[in-house]
This record gives structure tokens, C-alpha cells and sequence, in this order.
């Protein structure tokens, strides 16, 4: 394959031209065996029922790729989806998803990131990049004004994502160039790395990072100069009016100190794992709350497209470890996994453990959840044959473990494929230590304080996902968002804390529902919108008449088709189910005591499974798809 | 007012991010710590899990005398 080729031009809808659509009506395909780019176009109604993101993720991997790939397997598609109202004017919409067969889960990968790049994705003429096959060598995908190119990326490749990134621009010719990109990480096929997006921006989960990596595409570069216009802009424009009246008040958790400020909270709360999940409670915990290290080390707030809020940190520290504020800062999980999940207290090498996973590419919630595994299995000499011992507490260890992971340097080659995978090399009831479900690390969200959420990660599609879920205590206060939402659809709030009700079942059923509309959508989930605002939102931009239970059914239908995706790439019922360490109370601590047993997940899994209409195994009722027409994707 | 006895009350603890300063208070040890928070608790869009003796417990549990009560702010995803 010839690179640096010249563009490929496609011509743009009139309307969209004119800025005039939300939408291009074209999906952006390139096959990288044979170089050949061209488009798939869509209508009004594929936008209407996908939406986008991760609806358009699982519905071009159902459609076109063949059952049981090795997600390394050339055939295997990495899609990039920014969703319908990505880049309108409505704040919290500068997201986009990316997505494929997971190399760590081998089900469906689905990440969101925020940052610019979604946004200059559609300005630059496309609504999602499909790309197939596998390069000769390293090359990167370069996309602007409605055109792409093929463009060679050796003198790219084992680069860093600052680097890549100044070196793209600089050979463009345009700082303001959009880069979609994986580090050293993902260039080394480690299972548990992510695609970056502005640098510090992660599609964190089920080690994307390894899919683009597979196929010997470094970075995926978009300008674009179209507007993302709307069908009925004074529809949105309320919205918009409300949000930017009110976010001051409603969001101030997130405009003072970001994710980070609830790292202390989540800790004394029983929130945050600490120790590999064998902890009550850590020492020091108050040095890696944003609280304390606002001051010292936190320099700067960044922000997302069409977002007043600002809830990024920037972290910079100079010193014996320096810390590079080009890679932005940390979010709470990142602050959880590298922090109290190894036992480390020190805000220096917690923060410089952010800067590497952002700089390599790495995953910090599959990262911080593999070293304090691997930590866990030095404490109890599981790992003898290697010269390399991380203990828990040991900060230097930390930096040093995502040092070999990165290069996959000694036992750095086992950890870069995540805990699971390490424990079938090491055998000797490692398994018993493991914290994942389909093999992807938990997020720091303790499934034995948060029951429903627990049954979230052992159901998900995309492998454990605190995201696109309900999360249990904040259904339990009534002030909270999610509240708001169920009592929109007439349900009774609060909800009981422990356990999985009945009523738990429900509320997951609709936030489950309205949170992968917003992975598609695709809508930041901080922002404190309810069905009425989508609703208003989507018929903003398409010009429809979109209510509240078309909302309901375009999440069901998205939740349907990746459950037939998961159930087509081999997984039954029997993988919905937590590792050990869900189930393994702590003997101290504010949660000590608690936690589900694998037998009461079955029941709530059971009732659960009623409430979609699925069968006793798991799978969808051809009556349940076909009132969600997709009958068609089941049969193949 | 009526002083609140000691061994009738119980200790509510607000602190950051929820006060600029810590809060730390007697309180009468009636009704739920559900309703008891929601007096001092009037944030929109917040929630908070209580602690009663360092332990989560259910809000809908009523107040004991002697009991140490804290509400910690949430934070969603991340």
C-alpha cells in the first residue's frame, strides 16, 4: 500500500455543506490492507435509530463482522463514532465513543472520550470513521474538509502521545489539528491500553488501544471546517439557556474540583477498593484528595468542547519527579486505582503514574487493577521467578510497573494483558484475588456497597462499566439526578441501599436505558439532563418528534443488540458473574461485612433478565427485538 | 429552646466539600438520618452516603443516642 497518496474527496450533502444538518450522512470507511477509502451513506431514519456513538458501534460490528474474531484478526473494525448531537451548541456534547471487538474482553469495546475530537470528526465532514485490515507498516489516517488520506507514520511510531502529537502538527502545518492516537502501549498490543484523544483524553476500557495498535495505525488526525447545525435550534436553544443558567449551582461538585474532589469521601464511604480489595480502609488518603492537592500540584482546569464547566485537572510538579502538565491530570478512577488500590499515599507518584498511563496509553483503571493484582501476588510469593517484586505502598513500584507494561519488559509482559490473564499463567489459586468480570478490571465503584452497580459490571456488554449504569447511592438520595430522572417516568424515589429490589431492577432497567442513549447521543454524563431535555435535544437536531419512550427504546434497542453481539462472540449467562474479590467482604472498614454472595447476583440476575424480556440463558425474545426492529441483526 | 441532653443526642459531622469549615454538632437522637440530613443537606443535584460510627448505613435507620453521623458527598463516574 502506497501512503502519503493524496486525499480522497467526497462530495458533502447540500444541506450539511450549507451548515444546515447535524449530520453528513456519511460514515468515513478505510480499509488499511488494500488503502481503499470510500463512504457508506446514511438516511434520517439510521440516525433516528441509532443515534451514533456506541449505537453505531454495535450495529456495524453485528452487521459486518463475521461471529468469533480474534480481535486481532484484520477483519475486526475500530470505529470511531462521534453521535447526532456531538458538536451542536447544546454544553456537554464534546464526546464521541470508539469501539470494535475487545482485545481484553474479547466482547464489545465501547469507550467514550471527551476533548475536541468528536466534534472536528463530524465538522470535518464524517459522523464516524470505519476502519478495517491492517497496515504494511505504520501509518496514520489524516481527515479534513470531507477528504482522508493514508499518510506513512514510521517516524511516528514508539512515540509518546505529546510527541505524536507535536509531530503531526508540525507536519501538517496546524496546531489546531484534532489527534486521535495510541502510545507505546498500544503499539505493543498490551491488552489494557486505551486510544488518547488531545493527548489526555482516554476511550480508556477493553484495551482499544491493542485493536488500533493491531492494525498499524498510530493516529487518526481530523480538521474540519462545516458547521453542526440543527433542524429546530430554538428547541435546543432552551435547553442550552437552562443548563448555562443553572450549571453554576448543579455542577459545582464538578467546577471546583473536578472527579478528583471524591477521592477522600469515596474512601471513607466504602466507595473506592483500596488494597487490591482486601482493605477497610488506607493511611494518607487525604494526600491524594484534589481538596489537598489543589494547591500544590494542580495548576490548571481544562475543559471539553461546548463545556463551560471546566472540570479537567492539570497537574504539574517539578522536582525529584516532574510532572508534565501537557498530559493534563487525573480523574477520580485514576486517583483510585493508582492510589488506594495499590496502597499508595503519595500524590507525587500517583499523579506521575496518571502522566505515564496518559503518555504510553495506558488504561489507569485496568492499569491501577493489574499492579495492585500483581502487588498482591509478590505479597503472597506467587511471582518468584521474576526479578521485578512491586509491593503494595511502594510508589517507586508503581511508576516502574507502568514502565515494563508499556514496553512489555519482564513480568511488565504478562501485566500489560491485565490481572486475568496473569492469573491463568499463574495458576495456584491466583483466581481468588482477581477483581474483573469478563476478564476487565472493576472500576473503583465497590460492587459490595453498590450491589445493582455490581450486577452492572457482571452484565455489561462492554466488561465492567460504572458509567452506563445505575449507580446505587445516588438513587438513594432524593436530590440526586438520577431521582429526578426516575420520578420523571412516575417511579418512587429513594431507593433502598442494600440489595437488588425489585425496584432497584426497575430504575436500572430506565438509567441503563437513558445512559447508553447518552453513549450514543453522545452526551457527557456529568451534565444534569433528564429524558424532557434528550427529547428536546434530539428533535432540535433531527426535526423530529422524538418523546420520552422513543428515548427509553433507542437505549433498549442499543442494550439488545450488544447483548446479541456478546452472545454471538461465545458468552451465556454463566459470564454474567463477578470474579472472587466482588464477593469477599472486608473484615474492617465502613462497608465491613457486606457484600453480595455469587448465588443472590443469580436471583437479581434472573429477575433482571425478566424485566428485558430475555429468557431464563440470557437471550433476547425475537418478540422484544422485533418491537425493537432489529430482528434483522439477530438473524444475521 | 430546650438544651439537648448529652445522652439523648447524637453528633452530626458536616465537613468539606460540604462546609467550607467543619460542622460538628448535637442533635437530638429522633427520627431517620434520612430527615435529619435533608435539614442541613439542601444542595441540588448532590447526594451523600451516611456514615453512623464509621459504618454506611441506611438512611432510613433511626437516629441513636450516642451516634457519631456523618454525610460524605458523592461524586458520580470519573
Amino acid at each position: 500500500m502506497k501512503t502519503n497518496h493524496g486525499m480522497t474527496q467526497f462530495e458533502m450533502r447540500p444541506e450539511f455543506a450549507a451548515g444546515k444538518s447535524p449530520y453528513s450522512g456519511k460514515v468515513l470507511r478505510v480499509n488499511l490492507t488494500n488503502g481503499k477509502i470510500w463512504v457508506d451513506n446514511h438516511d434520517e431514519l439510521f440516525y433516528r435509530k441509532w443515534v451514533g456513538g456506541r449505537g453505531l458501534i454495535v450495529y456495524y460490528l453485528l452487521k459486518e463482522t463475521p461471529p468469533n474474531l480474534d480481535p486481532f484478526d484484520p477483519r475486526n473494525l475500530l470505529i470511531f463514532a462521534p453521535g447526532i448531537l456531538t458538536g451542536t451548541i447544546l454544553p456537554g456534547t464534546g464526546r464521541h465513543a470508539v469501539g470494535g471487538k475487545s482485545p481484553l474482553t474479547g466482547a464489545l469495546a465501547s469507550g467514550e472520550a471527551g476533548g475536541w475530537w468528536g466534534s472536528e470528526c463530524k465538522k470535518a465532514g464524517f459522523d464516524a470513521v470505519v476502519i478495517e485490515g491492517k497496515a504494511e507498516k505504520p501509518v496514520y489516517l489524516w481527515i479534513k474538509d470531507g477528504a482522508a488520506e493514508i499518510r506513512d507514520a514510521s517516524h511516528l511510531w514508539g512515540l509518546k502521545t505529546v510527541d505524536c502529537q507535536t509531530e503531526i502538527h508540525r507536519e501538517l502545518g496546524d496546531n489546531k489539528i484534532r489527534i486521535a492516537q495510541i502510545g507505546p502501549a498500544g503499539e505493543k498490543l498490551a491488552r489494557i491500553s486505551t486510544v488518547m484523544h488531545d493527548i489526555s483524553r482516554a476511550a480508556g476500557r477493553s484495551g482499544l488501544g491493542a485493536l488500533m495498535g493491531s492494525k498499524n495505525l498510530k493516529a487518526v488526525a481530523v480538521r474540519g471546517k462545516f458547521d453542526v447545525d440543527l433542524e429546530a435550534k430554538e428547541l435546543m436553544a432552551i435547553t442550552r439557556k437552562w443548563i448555562l443558567a443553572n450549571y453554576k449551582n448543579d455542577m459545582a461538585w464538578a467546577m471546583e474540583y473536578g472527579t478528583a474532589g471524591s477521592v477522600k469521601a469515596n474512601h471513607d464511604a466504602g466507595v473506592t477498593a483500596i488494597g487490591n480489595y482486601l482493605d477497610g480502609s488506607m493511611e494518607g488518603i487525604e494526600n491524594l484528595d484534589a481538596v489537598n492537592i489543589f494547591n500544590g500540584l494542580i495548576k490548571d482546569r481544562d475543559t471539553c468542547n461546548r463545556c463551560p464547566v471546566r472540570c479537567k485537572l492539570v497537574a504539574s510538579h517539578e522536582g525529584d519527579v516532574n510532572i508534565n502538565p501537557a498530559y493534563g491530570g487525573p480523574e477520580y478512577e485514576s486517583l483510585a486505582g493508582l492510589g488506594p488500590m495499590c496502597r499508595v499515599n503519595d500524590a507525587v507518584a500517583v499523579l506521575k503514574a496518571n502522566e505515564l498511563c496518559a503518555a504510553y496509553g495506558l488504561d489507569t483503571i485496568s492499569t491501577g487493577g493489574t499492579i495492585a493484582f500483581t502487588m498482591e501476588c509478590v505479597e503472597k510469593k506467587l511471582l518468584n521467578d521474576f526479578a521485578f517484586q512491586p509491593k503494595f505502598g511502594d510508589g517507586d513500584a508503581l511508576l516502574e510497573s507502568i514502565e515494563k507494561i508499556a514496553a512489555r519488559d519482564g513480568l511488565g509482559d504478562w501485566m500489560a494483558d491485565g490481572s486475568a490473564r496473569m492469573a491463568e499463567k499463574i495458576g495456584k489459586g491466583s483466581e481468588q484475588m482477581l477483581a474483573v468480570a469478563k476478564k476487565q478490571e472493576f472500576p473503583y465503584h465497590d460492587p459490595r456497597l453498590k450491589n445493582v452497580i455490581g450486577m452492572g459490571y457482571a452484565l455489561s456488554a462492554t466488561g465492567p462499566d460504572h458509567m452506563a449504569n445505575l449507580n446505587d447511592t445516588f438513587a438513594t438520595w432524593d436530590g440526586s439526578d438520577i431521582c429526578v430522572r426516575l420520578r420523571e417516568l412516575g417511579m418512587e424515589t429513594p431507593l433502598k441501599l442494600w440489595g437488588i429490589s425489585d425496584h432497584k431492577i426497575e430504575a436500572f432497567f430506565y438509567e441503563t436505558a437513558f445512559k447508553n442513549f447518552l453513549d450514543s447521543a453522545v452526551i457527557c454524563h456529568f451534565y444534569p439532563y433528564d429524558f424532557q431535555h434528550m427529547v428536546d435535544a434530539m428533535n432540535g437536531a433531527g426535526g423530529w418528534d422524538v418523546d420520552m419512550h422513543e428515548i427509553i427504546a433507542i437505549g433498549e434497542r442499543i442494550i439488545n443488540a450488544a447483548r446479541l453481539y456478546l452472545l454471538r462472540e461465545g458468552f451465556t449467562a454463566d459470564d454474567d458473574m463477578l470474579s472472587a474479590r466482588g464477593f469477599h467482604a472486608t473484615k474492617d472498614g465502613p462497608i465491613a461485612g457486606k457484600a453480595m454472595t455469587p448465588e443472590s447476583l443469580r436471583e437479581a440476575l434472573q429477575r433482571y433478565y425478566r424485566r428485558m424480556g430475555w429468557s431464563n440463558d440470557g437471550v433476547p425474545s425475537e418478540e422484544v427485538l422485533d418491537r425493537l426492529d432489529i430482528i434483522d441483526l439477530a438473524r444475521g | 429552646m430546650e438544651k439537648i441532653k448529652k445522652e439523648q443526642s447524637a453528633h452530626l459531622i458536616l465537613d468539606k466539600p460540604l462546609t467550607t469549615k467543619r460542622m460538628d454538632i448535637l442533635v437530638p437522637a429522633t427520627g431517620t438520618y434520612r430527615a435529619l440530613l435533608a435539614r442541613f443537606i439542601i444542595d441540588p443535584g448532590a447526594a451523600y452516603i451516611p456514615l453512623v460510627n464509621g459504618k454506611v448505613a441506611d438512611l432510613d435507620g433511626e437516629i441513636q443516642a450516642g451516634d457519631e453521623i456523618r454525610a460524605v458527598a458523592q461524586i458520580v463516574g470519573g
